[in-house]
């Protein structure tokens, strides 16, 4: 069996149970926004660390200023969108197309 | 004009000493926006050891649905860690590492705010994806979808933590850098 080292690299059975893991929350009915918890201890704890680290770049600020937008061209968003079609959908917003 | 001096510098002290005590609440989210106009961190955030010290690592997965169909088993875009040796004066991996952490924390920022498909046009989310579609990119896959996993030292074995799942997304678009403004 292969020993994890504490920060290497996933091993393969690591990420077959990774697989298990999501399948069944998949199962379960989760969906992309409800997977995480801030309930959650290891999340509240990794962010206390980045917030204690001040971001080497802070992303959110500008997304709040347009979370009105995003939130109105969200909802027409195809399923399996893909990286280019939100991106172009991102550029209508910030030009205010 | 002493006393008015003096009670100026006390009500600045207080106002400081307000902000700073604010800023220890829900990781300094009431305070955010002021902290971006205070120059020289003056507002500080003491969370690093206590009270839950942070010991895990933030890792991202990925599967790519091929032609054929079906989709593959999970990988990890991993940047590696700096040996001990060399991790306290040379540790270009942390800013990798870093990088990936921000951008993790930057979405579970935003999400509570958003719709539920709200976040695929985050700029945090469309950069975490761009990152994917890179490292998938010789794969030619037909869509590819990520996940967020945060593992930690267990007794015997590493535990991890789903955090984030991504919804699957139409691969073979472009690569771009996502402009804030």
């Amino acid at each position: 069996m292969e020993k994890a080292a504490p920060s290497g690299k996933l091993t393969a059975l690591e990420l077959v149970s990774i697989d298990f893991a999501i399948t069944a929350l998949q199962a379960a009915g989760h969906k992309i926004n409800d997977v995480a918890k801030d309930d959650n201890p290891r999340q509240q704890q990794a962010e206390a660390w980045m917030d204690a680290h001040h971001p080497l770049a802070e992303l959110t600020d500008r997304d709040r200023e347009i979370i009105g937008q995003i939130k109105q061209l969200a909802g027409q968003l195809s399923s399996r969108v893909s990286l280019k079609g939100l991106l172009e959908a991102r550029e209508k917003i910030v030009r205010g197309g | 004009m002493d006393r008015i001096g003096e009670a100026a510098i006390s009500a600045i002290f207080v106002v400081w000493w307000a902000v700073s005590a604010l800023n220890q609440f829900h990781s300094g989210a009431w305070t955010h926006r002021l902290r971006g106009h205070v120059p020289f961190g003056l507002i500080p955030l003491w969370t690093f050891f206590a009270p839950n010290p942070a010991r895990t690592d933030t890792r991202i997965v990925w599967r790519a649905e091929q032609a054929e169909g079906g989709w593959s088993g999970w990988r990890e875009i991993y940047f590696g860690y700096a040996p001990v040796w060399r991790r306290w004066i040379v540790n270009p991996e942390m800013t990798f590492n870093k990088a990936v952490n921000d951008l993790v924390n930057s979405v579970a920022r935003v999400r509570p705010e958003t719709s539920e498909r709200g976040i695929l046009l985050v700029s945090s989310y469309l950069t975490l994806l761009s990152l994917v579609e890179a490292e998938a990119a010789t794969d030619r896959p037909e869509a590819v979808q990520f996940a967020v996993v945060r593992t930690a030292i267990g007794a015997e074995a590493r535990d991890f933590s789903i955090v984030f799942l991504s919804e699957p997304h139409a691969a073979g678009g472009t690569l771009a850098h996502v402009q804030q403004s």
